[in-house]
């Protein structure tokens, strides 16, 4: 299997080959057999990763160890789920991942546009082909999957403890979904940019591949912050780690292009700017994984030092360049006939919309590649902190959140200044009442980054929520139906423009929950013996008694908590410690091998609508350290049966002679609204890129009405 | 080890034989249209009409306003379909190649 999943490979690399010259030769000829053969490439390309990656898999769930990378990353005793997911957990797993996810992008954007965009196609084919290409490279000759471990390991290493969250499952094939969804853009608006079709057809093309990308960001994004809530154990979702904002960085150039190619459809104009921001937020899903995959930057995803670094930097190097070539030899087609008409217009909104997401990318840019250009410049490596990107992001994010409220207020072309009245009073009114409301309120009213964030999303709220009840009433006029199927129709004929909207109240939302869970949380760092009590906030957290759990792979030692409110019970939280024991019980001893390992933190979670309620515990091993010691000296190489009892005398000893253990509590309110907010983002952003119902010809092209051109346009 | 070998083998065989599929065939053309741009520039022109008409449903635009624009939409949406539908006329079904 193991040679056939190589061979594979390598004819994976064959088939990139053929494709591009096909490509290359079919749109420069304009000979149509070729370029469907390079087509085929593409389908073909899937075809045979799908293979690779089976074979990987397969080997996963037998747990088959004469596979270097089984070896490495799973072991018998991981749970099924987690032996199937491991792939990704792995340098070399998780690019064949993100080729394997290319090309199946790829496919689907060659089935869609392979006949329909002719011109473009076979050019983008190529540029996608060559992507495709790079990773195989990588993937055949410097971080291969498949690698044969001789002779075969009896046992793996396991999967890292900190992976083992459903979480981490989806994050990274999300991610990397964004990732590899996003060059199907870049990969049109080079195939635009060479042959000179700059017009709205490569934005029709790759819409909704965008809007996928930022889906499947937004979702990576999201499940990422829940894991580090929930599982990194240092209390917060979003640390501006590099990996973090690699992810952001394309997520928010991508937003600018959603807003801003409607704009080129809709009035000619921005062509310079939208084929730039496309090439942009493909070059930056590019530099996303090199950041992941180059350990160039220090981060929580630390992949360690690898040989990756320098091919990814010539590759991302040779986009740019490539790109920018590009665009200043395709300066005149790429000139834009019409302006904007008023300030007072939605067009206008956009741009300034553009500036603030390009702003907001240009920080985090420069805080994450800070440390390597404090290294150039001083000498030194430096870092920024958190404090450093929220003095600029949070400015930045107010004003974005504004403006994603006022541009669904204003008309397309031009608003008349007598209107606005008209149309922002509500929102206006509304974010006025949050403002007042906000000021009554003790906390609120002594942070007025929070206050402008709190009456801003109001501001959204309302806007998006009189535009809904607007085009209902206009819809239920119209149809005569009841509001429920009124406001239904009204999405389903413009499901773009409502599921937009529904995607800007989810951000609103998400907003004030970062807002207030950042502004307000209490944390209280304590140690406790079994009876003490901490207060946090208006909490009162009591050390009930300690707990152990020995199990196959790992042994947990926490506490069980009693936590209350004014007196009254409110919930019993149960932190823990996992520790993972290492392999070779040689050097560190029997029993010291589980402490020698890595551990994690079990969060002791009560998750509510107002406020969660946030602990993890640290046991002190430091009075064990002689039982650990005294076993390990007098049996270094205990059995299999005898381990389990050492370990289960351990924790008993923990659970009658518990010392005392350190803590970390938190309050913070509304960190709940970050999860519900993105939620209803993902839900508009579904909506938007559901196809609408529409009559389709046979051949799967889409329809143009068959009626008379005059009777279409009277219907719309 | 032989039947991997094999397996690759008819692997490679079927790759091959089914990717050059359209180079076996006649020289082929996908028509002389590339239907593309047109459809887009339909699809945006019928969206702006629509988007007009939003406007004036939800008050965004005065009724004059939209009276004033609105054939000017209609026209322009008119002239993109008439394109599309000679480009589409030209255009031969019959000629193109699979997939």
């Amino acid at each position: 299997m193991l040679t056939f999943g190589r061979a594979c490979l390598l004819l994976a690399l064959g088939l990139v080959v053929f494709g591009i010259a096909a490509s290359v030769y079919g749109a420069r000829r304009e000979r149509a057999e070729w370029a469907a053969a390079g087509r085929r490439s593409v389908y073909a390309l899937f075809g045979v990763l799908t293979v690779a990656v089976v074979i990987v898999e397969l080997a996963f769930a037998r747990s088959d160890f004469s596979f270097r990378l089984v070896a490495s990353h799973s072991s018998t005793t991981t749970p099924l789920f987690y032996k199937l997911t491991a792939m990704w957990s792995s340098q070399e797993g998780s690019l064949l991942l993100w080729v394997w996810l290319l090309s199946g992008w790829s496919s689907l954007a060659m089935l869609v546009a392979g006949r329909r965009a002719r011109a473009l196609a076979p050019w983008a084919g190529a540029v996608l082909l060559t992507f495709a290409g790079f990773f195989l490279v990588l993937v055949n000759f410097l971080a291969h999957p498949l690698q044969l471990l001789e002779p075969a390991a009896v046992e793996g290493n396991g999967l890292q403890p900190l992976l083992r969250h459903p979480a981490m499952v989806i994050h990274p094939p999300m991610l990397y979904s964004g990732y590899t969804l996003a060059a199907i853009p870049f990969a049109f608006a080079i195939a635009a940019l060479l042959t000179r079709r700059v017009d709205a057809a490569w934005i029709r093309q790759t819409r909704r591949f965008l809007l996928g990308s930022w889906l499947a960001l937004t979702f990576g994004i999201l499940l990422g912050a829940r894991w580090s809530w929930s599982e990194l154990g240092w209390g917060g979702y979003w640390a501006w780690d590099p990996v973090e904002n690699a992810a952001l960085l394309p997520w928010l150039t991508g937003t600018a292009a959603l807003h801003s190619l409607m704009v080129q459809e809709k009035r000619g104009t921005l062509k310079t700017w939208n084929v730039s921001l496309a090439l942009i937020t493909g070059i930056l899903a590019i530099l996303g994984t090199f950041l992941v995959r180059s350990g160039l930057l220090e981060s929580i995803h630390a992949f360690g030092a690898s040989t990756l670094g320098l091919p990814f930097l010539a590759f991302v190097v040779l986009l740019i360049g490539g790109s920018l070539t590009l665009v200043l030899w395709r300066r005149d087609a790429l000139r834009s006939p019409a302006r904007l008409d008023s300030m007072l217009s939605r067009e206008t909104i956009f741009v300034f919309n553009n500036v603030v997401l390009v702003g907001l990318a240009l920080v985090i840019l420069w805080g994450t590649f800070f440390p390597l250009i404090s290294e150039a410049l001083a000498g030194e490596r430096a870092s920024v902190g958190p404090p450093w990107f929220s003095r600029f992001t949070v400015p930045l994010a107010i004003a974005l959140v504004l403006l994603s409220g006022i541009g669904p207020l204003l008309p397309w072309r031009r608003a008349r200044p007598g209107s606005l009245w008209r149309l922002f009073a509500i929102p206006v009114g509304a974010a006025a009442a949050a403002t007042a409301a906000g000021l009554l309120v003790d906390p609120v009213a002594g942070s007025p980054r929070a206050l402008a964030l709190f009456a801003v999303a109001t501001f959204v709220i309302a806007a998006v929520g009189q535009e809904y009840w607007r085009g209902g009433r206009a819809r239920r006029a119209s149809t005569g139906r009841a509001w429920p199927i009124a406001l239904g129709g009204l999405v389903a004929r413009n499901r773009r423009r409502y599921g937009g909207y529904a995607v800007h109240v989810g951000i609103a939302v998400m907003l004030v929950g970062v807002a207030a869970s950042s502004s307000f949380q209490q944390v209280r760092d304590v140690r406790m013996k079994p009876g003490d009590r901490a207060t946090v906030g208006a909490y009162e957290i009591r050390y009930e008694r300690p707990t152990a759990d020995v199990q196959r792979e790992k042994l947990s030692l926490g506490a069980i908590l009693d936590v209350r409110r004014d007196g009254r019970h409110v919930a019993t939280l149960r932190p823990s410690r996992g520790y993972y024991p290492v392999a070779d019980a040689r050097t560190v001893g029997t029993l010291g091998r589980w402490f020698e390992g890595e551990s994690t933190s079990e969060v002791g979670l009560r998750a509510g609508i107002r406020r969660d309620v946030w602990t993890v515990v640290e046991p002190d091993l430091q009075p064990f350290r002689r039982m650990i010691d005294g076993i390990d000296r007098r049996f270094p190489l205990a059995d299999a049966q005898m381990e389990p009892l050492f370990l289960q005398a351990l924790a008993e000893r923990y659970t009658l002679q518990p010392p005392p253990a350190a803590f970390r509590m938190i309050v913070a309110p509304l960190v709940i609204w970050v999860w519900i907010g993105g939620l209803v983002a993902l839900v508009g952003a579904l909506v938007a890129i559901w196809p609408a119902r529409r009559r389709r010809r046979a051949g799967g092209r889409a329809a143009v009405p068959r009626a008379r051109p005059a009777t279409v346009i009277e219907r719309v | 080890m032989a039947i991997e070998l094999l397996a690759f083998l008819v692997l490679v065989t079927a790759v091959a034989w089914w990717v050059v599929a359209p180079l076996r065939g006649r020289p082929a053309s996908e028509g002389s249209a590339d239907l593309a741009a047109l459809e887009a520039d339909w699809e945006a022109r019928i969206a702006a009409v629509r988007d007009a008409e939003s406007d004036l449903q939800t008050g965004k635009v005065a009724p004059a306003d939209h009276q004033a624009l609105d054939p000017e939409l209609r026209g322009a949406a008119f002239a993109a379909l008439r394109a599309l539908e000679r480009a589409r006329a030209r255009d031969d079904p019959q000629r193109r190649c699979e997939p």
